[in-house]
Order: structure tokens, then C-alpha cells, then sequence
């Protein structure tokens, strides 16, 4: 990170904002996908992720990783987007299908992948429910691909505490998932047959 | 995507190594499925950030611009408060000063009028012309030949008339008794001149009436007689002439009237001056005590302006360390 573009976009200069963060644009949207699962929504968040980093610019004081602190904004935007998409459905859907009204998929698509993305959504909404730290830990490691030396640097925590924090949101996400239903898609998908069968 | 292997010896021992992989198979899964991201994702955040930096920079141009105005409007109140604290200040002890001088003022005149001291002062005052009066009558009456009379022509005709009744300031009283005794003196000498003169003319003419014929025939008569006539003759001039210049020396009455208008108008000049002079040297005086009087009043006023100038002082001082 370039400190004198980080002070130049501090003074509220946007061309300076946008070299600046121009390298981690694709990361931010990468981050807001695995956390809303769509796309149009994670463009959404992460163009608010950047609103909201240029706003607190001034009050970033260098206390934690610059990358540490862009990535919890845009995790933030993505949390507050899936806190709002669930009280939007429970105000609009739940009380329909609980009426017996069950809305169908309008994308096109096999069982299975509609099975799969199913899976990946409770995936996704578990991972939301993870304490900060393990959900940051978890989503580097597991989804970003950051090696756990890179993470650790990143958060400002040692290697094994980024290991221990990835093995703990691990366990939490098994025993949710656990209590939902089978974990594996293709398990999920077995069971739907059978369930279907005459 | 994720070269991150799990991480076996943790706290979570209940995991099999089967849900292990599992799991990471499921976030493998998830993390291959990330899709790229869109092209026009930083043309649009670039825009978004673009048009929220022009909304700032109104924002704070507003906002400067309605701090500079506020900062006017109480700079200008601020300005216009000091100037009426100021005008009301300097009109309250310039009241204070003018209530004062005049209560004090009075207060002296009450004192000056009042029925005691007027009396009092009425009887100094006569006591005072009347020996002044007394004094240039008498000084004068000494330097002239006949004081006696002059005196007592003087105390007849004009003393009474300077001493007191009026109630005259001493000065003027004696000044007056001068000019009228000086006056009266010329008067006086030219009256005895003439009278002596005229004296001398009806005596000559009385013996000349009388004797003339007679020294005519004894002239004739006798020589030696006629020396004696003769000498007697001469000393007939000789009186003649003493009265003719006796009565060229006594002026003549009209000379006499304008020597008495020329003192009259020289007296009424110098009283004139007098009175102009005793006039200044009283309002000298009326100021010196009126000025004595405002003293105490000036200073408490000055007093009091300062007292409210290092009261506003202070105020300022605290308001601007709150500022």
C-alpha cells in the first residue's frame, strides 16, 4: 500500500482513492459474493463497502493492517445486506409460504444445482453467523485463498491463531449444518430422490 | 483455489476426518464457484465516489460559506453591541457628571442665599463700604488745603450717598468716593479761584473809584508828595496786575464745565473698566468654584468608567477563553 497515496486520498482527493484501491477492488467483490451468494448483490455491497472506506478514510489511524480494515468494511456491508434480505423475506415470503404459497426457483437449472446452491446459501449464512475473528480467519483461508502466513500478516495475529480460529468456525459451521440436514450435496441429493420416490 | 489444508488438532475432536473433508470439499466447492468479478464494478464504485467527493466538497462549501456568514453576523452584532455598550456608558457618566455638578451647584447657592448668611453678609458689606467711604473722604479732606471744609461739604453732599445703602462691594464704593472727592476738589479750587479773583477786582476798583482824583491833584500839588503817590501807585498796579492774573489764572466758568465733564467722562471710563475688571475676576472666581465643586464628581465619574470598562474587560476575557 502506497502511504503517500493513503494520505492524498485522507485529504479527500478521489483519484489518489482509486489507485489506491484499485488492487483490492476484485477481493472486496469477491469477499461481498461469498457472503450474499449473488452477484448484482455483491456489486451492490461492495460499491457500498467503497463508499463507506473513502467516508472513514480520515479515521483510519493505521491501528490494524490497511487490507484487514477494507476487507471488515466490506464483510460489514455484506452482513448488514444479508440482515436486511432476511428481514425483507420474513416480511414478504415467510408469511406466504406459510400461508402454502412456495415460490419457484425462476432461474433455469438442474436439481442438483439448485440442491448445491441451496447447500452453499446455509453455508454462507452460517458463515455469516461466525464470530468476526473466525469468519475473517475462515473466509481468507477457505474462500480467498490466502495461505494462513499471509492471513496472519494480514490480520495482525500469529499463524496459529489463524489456524486455531479456522478449525474452531469449522466445528461451529459442522454442527449448524449438522442440524439442518446432511452437509454433503450429493448426501442432500440422495435424500431428495428417496424422498421423492412413490 | 485453496491450498490450505485443515487443520486436525483442534479443539473441535468430535469432527471425524471424514466431515473434515467434507466440509473443506463444501468450501472448496464454494470458493471454485466464485464468479469473476464484473467489469464494470469499478467504473461504478469510481462514479459512486466521484459524485459523493462533489457532494462533500458543497457540503463543506455550504458549510463555509454559512460559517463565514455566522461568523459575520456575530462579528457585526458583536461590533454594534460594543459600540452601543460604549455610547450608553459615555452618555451615563457624562449624566452622572451634569446631575451632579448641577445638585451640587444648587446646593451651594441654597446655602449662599440663605436668610442668616445674607444678613450677615449685608452688615459686612455695609460695615466695609462705610469705612471705605469713611477712609477716601477723610485721606482726601487731609491732602486738601481746606480739608475741613471739603470734608464737610464731602459728608454732606456725597459720603451718605456711597455708604451702604446699596449694600456696594467695598472697592467700587472707595473708587466711586474718589472720583466724586477729586471732582468735587476741582470744582471746589476753581470756585475759591474765581472768588479770590473777583475779591481782589471790586477792592481795586472800590480804591481807584475813591483815591484817583485825589492823587491826581496832589500829583500836581507837590513833587515830593507826588513820589509818595507815586510809590503808592505802583503798588496799586501791582495789585491790579496779581488780580488781573489771579483772574486770567481762575478758570473761566466755561472752561470750568468742561474741566467738571472731562473728570466726569475720565470717572466714568475708569468705573467702566472697574466694573468690566471686577466682572472677569468674578466669573474667574464662579468658575474656580465651580470647577472646585465638579471635581469630586468628574473624578467619581471617571471612577465609575473605569470600573465598567474593566468589568466589560473581563467578560470579553471569558467569553473569548470559552470561544
Amino acid at each position: 500500500m502506497d502511504e503517500l497515496l493513503l494520505k492524498w486520498a485522507q485529504r479527500g482527493d478521489p483519484e489518489a482513492f482509486e489507485r489506491l484501491m484499485a488492487p483490492l477492488e476484485a477481493r472486496i467483490w469477491r469477499i461481498c459474493w461469498h457472503y450474499t451468494g449473488d452477484r448484482e448483490a455483491a456489486s451492490d455491497c461492495g460499491q457500498e463497502a467503497m463508499v463507506r472506506i473513502w467516508r472513514g478514510l480520515g479515521n483510519y489511524r493505521g491501528e490494524c493492517a490497511f487490507e484487514t480494515w477494507v476487507y471488515r468494511i466490506a464483510a460489514n456491508c455484506s452482513m448488514d445486506w444479508l440482515r436486511k434480505k432476511k428481514r425483507d423475506r420474513s416480511e414478504s415470503i415467510e408469511p406466504m409460504r406459510e400461508a402454502g404459497f412456495d415460490p419457484a426457483d425462476p432461474r433455469p437449472g438442474t436439481e442438483e444445482q439448485a440442491l448445491r446452491k441451496d447447500e452453499h446459501r446455509r453455508l454462507r449464512e452460517s458463515i455469516a453467523r461466525l464470530p468476526e475473528d473466525q469468519r475473517e480467519a475462515l473466509v481468507l483461508t477457505q474462500l480467498e485463498g490466502v495461505s494462513y502466513e499471509a492471513a496472519a500478516e494480514q490480520l495482525g495475529v500469529s499463524e496459529g491463531t489463524v489456524k486455531s480460529r479456522v478449525n474452531r468456525a469449522k466445528a461451529r459451521l459442522k454442527e449448524w449444518l449438522a442440524e439442518d440436514g446432511e452437509l454433503s450435496p450429493g448426501k442432500s441429493v440422495q435424500q431428495k430422490e428417496r424422498r421423492d420416490r412413490p | 483455489m485453496n491450498q490450505n489444508k485443515p487443520y486436525p488438532e483442534t479443539d473441535s475432536g468430535n469432527l471425524s476426518e471424514q466431515e473434515w473433508t467434507e466440509l473443506d470439499r463444501e468450501l472448496a466447492q464454494m470458493a471454485e464457484e466464485t464468479p469473476e468479478m464484473p467489469a464494470d464494478f469499478h467504473a461504478q464504485w469510481t462514479e459512486r465516489i466521484r459524485e459523493e467527493a462533489a457532494r462533500e466538497e458543497e457540503k463543506q462549501g455550504e458549510e463555509t460559506r454559512e460559517k463565514e456568514n455566522r461568523e459575520k453576523a456575530s462579528e457585526k452584532k458583536k461590533e454594534n453591541r460594543g459600540q452601543w455598550r460604549y455610547i450608553l456608558s459615555a452618555a451615563a457618566v457624562f449624566v452622572f457628571l451634569i446631575t451632579g455638578t448641577l445638585l451640587s451647584r444648587n446646593n451651594r447657592d441654597r446655602a449662599t442665599n440663605s436668610p442668616i448668611k445674607t444678613e450677615t453678609e449685608t452688615q459686612r458689606t455695609e460695615t466695609a463700604a462705610g469705612s471705605a467711604a469713611k477712609s477716601a473722604a477723610n485721606g482726601i479732606a487731609a491732602d486738601a488745603d481746606d480739608d475741613v471744609a471739603v470734608r464737610a461739604e464731602y459728608d454732606t453732599l456725597g459720603g451718605a450717598d456711597f455708604a451702604v445703602p446699596e449694600a456696594e462691594e467695598s472697592a467700587e464704593a472707595e473708587e466711586a468716593a474718589e472720583i466724586r472727592v477729586y471732582s468735587y476738589r476741582a470744582e471746589k479750587t476753581a470756585g475759591a479761584a474765581e472768588q479770590d479773583a473777583g475779591a481782589r477786582r471790586d477792592t481795586y476798583r472800590a480804591e481807584n473809584a475813591a483815591e484817583a482824583p485825589a492823587m491826581m491833584a496832589a500829583a500836581y500839588e507837590s513833587p515830593a508828595e507826588n513820589a509818595g503817590e507815586e510809590t503808592e501807585e505802583a503798588a496799586e498796579e501791582e495789585a491790579e496786575r496779581e488780580a488781573e492774573t489771579a483772574e486770567s489764572e481762575a478758570p473761566a466758568p466755561e472752561e470750568k464745565q468742561e474741566a467738571a465733564a472731562a473728570g466726569k467722562a475720565e470717572a466714568e471710563t475708569g468705573k467702566k473698566t472697574t466694573e468690566i475688571g471686577e466682572e472677569t475676576i468674578s466669573f474667574m472666581k464662579d468658575m474656580g468654584r465651580f470647577a472646585l465643586s465638579a471635581l469630586p464628581w468628574v473624578l467619581g465619574g471617571a471612577g465609575l468608567a473605569f470600573l465598567a470598562a474593566l468589568i466589560d474587560r473581563t467578560i470579553r476575557e471569558r467569553r473569548n477563553r470559552k470561544q
